[in-house]
Parts: C-alpha cells; structure tokens; sequence
C-alpha cells in the first residue's frame, strides 16, 4: 500500500445558527496518499469545500470544527499552533480557489502577490524571490512571464488569472494542492487547459492533488480515486474506474445519470435528481439521502448506513448504503 | 492623468461661475438692502431719505440690471478683488486672508490627528471583530460620537481652568505649535475620530470576508501582514474620500470651536458677516468655500488611482 498524506477521520463541521449549532459536515473519513490525486464531488453546500478549508482554519466566521483529526505528514493539522499552521499554509499545502476574479487582491501586482509564499516560506530575497516568481509563471504557462510580473488582475483574462493562483498554490512546491472548483468560473475550453495544466505539474512536481468539483465528467480523466459526498458525508469512495464502472451509491448513480450523453437513446434527455438535499440542522434520522433515494427500504430511514468497503474487506471501493447490492443487481 | 486634471478644472469653471451666480442672486433678490444697512449704522437719517439713497445707488453702480452688477462682481473677483467689508470698510481679501491660514492649519492638523488615531483603532476592531478590545474601541467611538463640540469644548475647557491648576487659559490663537491649540484640536477631532473608526471597522470586516484576504492566508501570511498589506489598501480608498470631506467642514467654518476657543477663523468670520448682513464677506466665503470642495475632490481623485489601479485605468480611458 502506499504512503498516506493526509488521513481526516471522523471530521465534523458545525456553524453557529439562532437555534443552536448545525452539523454541516458529519463524521467525514478520507484519505490521500502520496502522489494521488482524489477528487471530491459533490452538490453545492454539500461540505465540500469546508471540509479542506477546516484543514487549515480558512472556515468563515460562524464555521467551526467540531469534532475529528486531520493527520498530516504525521501531525494532526487540526492540533498545531499558529505558527506550526503558517509553516502549512502555502508552504506544505498550498490552495487553488474557485474564483480567480475575487481571489486575487485587485490593487496588487500579480508579481507581490506571488514572491509572498516565497518571501515568508523560503527565506529569499526579494531578487531571488522574484526570479522564481517569473519561472513559475512560466512553469504555468504565462506569456511573457516576467514582464506580467508587474500587471494587476484586472490586465489579465480569468484563464490567466486562475494559472496566476495555481502559481501562488504551487511556489514553495507544497506536498499537497488543493484545487476547490478551479474551473467552475471559467470558459469550458479554458477548464480543459486548466486540467491539463494540473496533470502535467502534478507528474512533473511529483505532488498529490485534492481536487474539489461539482463536475464528475471533469474530474473523470484527472483523478485517481474519488470521493462522492453528499450533505456532509461520504457516500462512496472508489478508484475512479470502479466508480463509473459500478456505482453502489444511488446517489453517485444520480450523478452520472445527469451527465449530458451525446450518445445512446436518451440523449434528448437531461435526467436530474428530484428533490434537495437537506439543509444543516434538519438531517434525516437515517440516510441522509434516503428522502430523495428511489430505492429506500425502511431502514435507510432509521439507521444511518456507515461507509464500508464493497464486497469483502479488500477492495478499496467503499460506499455508505444499506442498498449497495441491490443497486448493483439492479444495474 | 495630466491631462485628467487638466478636464477637471475645465469642468470647474462653469461650476464655480454657478456657484457664485446662485450666491450672488440670493444677496441680491434677498431680504436686506445693503445700501440701507450701510446707512442704518451711519449718524443721520440717511437710510430714511429716498432720493439720497437712490443718489448714492446710482454712484455704487447697484441701480443696474443683475447681470451686470453679476458680471462686474465677476470681472472684480477674478481679479482678486472682492470688495469691502459693509461694516468696516476693510477689504473682504484681507479679511478672509488673514482668517483662512487660522482655519487651513486647524483643519489638516485634526484631519492628521484623526488619521493616526482612528485608522489604526478601526483596524484594530475589525481585525477582532466581536472581542473584548473591539467592543471597548467601539463602544468609546459611539460615547464619543454622542457629544456635540458645543459640550465637549466648554466642558473641556471647564476641566482643564478649574482641575488642572495653573495651565493658561485655552482662548485665542498663536499658531500651531501654542498648547492652546490642543483644546480645539481635540474638540474638533473627537467626532471625525469616533466617525473614521467606525467607518474603517466596517470596511475592515467587509474586506475581511473577500476572496483575497482568503488566498492571502493561505499563503501562510502573518495576520499582521495580511492585515498591512492586503487589507489596509483597499479598507483606505473610501476613508480617504471621507477625511477630505472633514477637513473640508473643519475648514470651511468649525463655528463653535472656533467661538468657544476664540480661534480667529472663517467660522467666527462667518458668523460675524451673518449676524451683521455683511454680504460682501458672506459671498466671499462661499466662493472660496466651493472652491475647497472642488479642490479636495480633485485631491481625492488623484490619490485614487494611488491606491487602486483600477481607478487609474478608468482614468486614463476617460
């Protein structure tokens, strides 16, 4: 087996409401080793994002972690002082957002913006600092790197844009990446190159990926193995052709199920998945999923399923079903 | 941007001839005949005599139509000439230059001194927002806000003469580096203080939830860098706006402060003109007070695109 990275277990996320605390993310188990890339996928407001955010305390106001551990090259993130957790930030894990029109500061230049990790990570001068930041924008495909140093955000296109914020999430070769939604704001043709970009900086740096995505048609050619969650649990976790191969979870049947086809003969149809997702605070007693499931049975409504490997304890494809095998002859 | 300033005062000129044409019009078609008023004070029973005051009308000029008196009045004030004063005959320039450095120096000394204080206090309490030191900056800044210079200043002034024995009693002016200066200082200050901290709280803790102070910690920043550099600048853009408009009302006329103190400012010298019709001296004022406006709006528009790029651009596609 290889090296675990990053190990979460048992990650709850709360925020504070009028009436009391409500759990948005509940008892989340995931994992990424070394040089692998998960995607995380996921409905909006599905926890996705905190989940990662949590890691390293970006959680808005409100948002706190309750409960879990995060274990980290051997340290649980969630226990490590402030400057421990700088030392992380940007230099161990580094971040790529979603929005690369916000998330770049408007009235900096795009090359201050990026000697930053370096200045406060590696130590270096400003020269050195800003020779880096110039090969690095190379590295991620600018023109004319060095001179677009000193443009502002707004000079650049949003392709431009979030390639600057995967340079900033990559300066001081951190061990993990985290992509939440890199591609969501952007341009179809620009999300491919997006991708593109990432795979061949994860081969060339050697680093693992955490790539979050509403997109499982996206992620399919990118991730090694993906985790579906849904209301702020982990549904079904498998290595990527198991899991378009044979999805246990009726929710992750769901999901591909709403992925546009050209081919076959419902390609007129668009199939989506009828209902909400419950909010935080007014979880179902059992499955999450069940009110929406078609292929509830009564104890999916009393007994939250918990997530467990497929057949047999060996196999690395896990879902949280009470229906997994039914849902499976059923296909 | 030269060539930006250059169509700001292009743009200026008509403004200000409107300015002046509103206020010369009002004295003008007004309550009050300036021609009587000059001689209700004299000795004698000219006011009362028509053919006399008409007589000396005519010699005045302001028997003529208003837009000529207007265009005189014009022709005379581009040549720095802005008549005399009704009740003692100086003229209105020499007045209002001997009371403008009086108010200029008040006005960027409290805007300074609100700047330094209330900047770094409303970072303070944004940066912590909802924690004991915000809610004690705060809750200072609305006490303080709540007290009207009119109660701050005797109040003061009461404190410092009766509890503090021996200090000189703060009345009158001699310049900016006199200890008498720091009574008015600190009235005229207490409420753009209470305002600027409140305002730069509030943009602190809207700048905090953007994107970018999100990216700049996960960078692995210092939250006292994240602080200085990526939210200092923009929280500053709109604060700048506001302190230019302070020193504007300080300067144009800090009325109570100044008679409180005995400060020998425009405010006193506008509150003298009123009271005694002098109109000359009120006309003046305004044009030179439209003028303020308009010069720190321009002041502000420049150190704009300083601290947003964004701003420069816009400027330069103007």
């Amino acid at each position: 087996m290889s090296e675990r990275l990053l190990e979460v277990k048992d990650l709850s996320i709360e925020i504070a409401t009028r009436r009391g605390p409500a759990t948005i993310v509940d008892g989340i188990d995931l994992h990424v080793d070394k040089g692998e890339t998960l995607g995380i996928v996921g409905e909006s407001g599905c926890g996705k994002s905190l989940t990662m955010l949590s890691l390293v305390r970006l959680l808005p106001n409100k948002i706190r972690v309750s409960n879990g551990t995060a274990a980290f090259a051997g340290r649980d993130l969630l226990q490590l002082s402030s400057r421990e957790l700088r030392e992380v930030r940007g230099g161990k894990i580094g971040f790529v957002f979603q929005d690369p029109m916000t998330s770049l500061n408007p009235v900096m230049k795009i090359g201050e913006q990026l000697i930053e990790p370096l200045l406060y990570h590696r130590e270096m001068s400003k020269a050195e600092a800003r020779k880096r930041a110039g090969e690095l924008l190379r590295l991620v495909g600018i023109p004319g790197a060095e001179q677009r140093l000193d443009s502002y955000p707004h000079e650049l296109s949003g392709g431009m844009r979030q390639r600057v914020m995967i340079a900033i999430g990559l300066a001081c070769e951190p061990e993990l990446l985290i992509a939440d939604e890199p591609t969501t704001a952007l341009d179809v043709t620009i999300q491919a190159q997006i991708v593109d970009l990432v795979k061949d900086l994860r081969k060339r740096l050697g680093m693992s990926v955490v790539w979050i995505t509403h997109d499982l048609a996206l992620i399919a050619g990118l991730a090694d193995r993906i985790c579906v969650l849904y209301a702020g649990t982990v549904v079904e976790d498998a290595p990527v052709e198991q899991l378009f191969a044979e999805p246990a979870h009726p929710y992750t049947r769901g999901l591909l199920a709403s992925i546009p086809r050209m081919d076959g003969e419902d390609a007129e149809r668009l199939n989506s998945i009828g209902g909400t997702p419950p909010e935080p605070g007014r979880r179902p007693a059992g499955c999450p999923f069940a009110p929406r499931c078609p292929m509830a049975q009564e104890i999916c409504r009393t007994t939250v399923p918990e997530l467990q490997p497929l057949r047999g304890e060996t196999t690395p494809h896990r879902v949280a079903c009470h229906v997994a095998n039914r849902v499976l002859e059923a296909a | 941007m030269l060539l930006f300033v250059l169509k700001r005062l292009g743009i200026w000129i008509p403004t200000v001839i409107v300015v002046i044409l509103g206020v010369y019009a009002l004295a003008f078609y007004g309550a009050g005949d300036p021609i009587k008023l000059i001689f209700m004070r004299a000795p004698g029973d000219v006011a009362y005599d028509p053919v006399r005051i008409e007589a000396i009308r005519e010699q005045a000029g302001l028997n003529q139509p208003f837009i000529q008196q207007f265009g005189n009045y014009l022709w005379n004030a581009l040549h720095g000439n802005f008549g005399n004063s009704l009740v003692n005959g100086r003229s209105v320039w020499s007045m209002i230059a001997a009371a403008a450095p009086v108010s200029f120096q008040l006005g960027l000394l409290a805007i300074v001194l609100t700047a330094v204080v209330a900047i770094p206090l409303g970072m303070v309490a944004g940066m912590k927002q909802n924690s004991k030191t915000d809610y004690v900056i705060l809750g200072t800044a609305l006490l303080v806000w709540a007290i009207p210079a009119y109660v701050a200043g005797p109040l003061l002034m009461v404190l410092l003469i009766t509890i503090l024995p021996g200090s000189a009693v703060p009345y009158g002016w001699g310049g900016i580096f006199d200890a008498k200066i720091i009574l008015p200082l600190l009235v005229l200050s207490f409420q753009p203080i209470a305002l600027i901290v409140r305002q730069t709280r509030a943009a602190v803790i809207e700048v905090l939830s953007e994107d970018f102070v999100r990216t700049a910690r996960s960078k692995g920043l210092p939250e006292t860098v994240v602080a200085l550099r990526h939210i200092l600048r923009p929280v500053l853009t709109p604060i700048v706006t506001q302190l230019g408009l302070i020193m504007i009302s300080i300067i144009n006329g800090a009325i109570f402060v100044e008679l409180v103190f005995g400060l020998p400012g425009l405010g006193r010298l506008t509150v003298g003109a009123l009271t005694s019709s002098d109109y000359p001296i009120v006309l003046a004022i305004t044009v030179i007070g439209s003028f303020l406006v308009m010069a720190s709006n321009l002041l502000v528009d420049v150190l704009y695109p300083i601290l947003d790029p964004r701003a420069a651009d816009a400027m330069r596609s103007r």
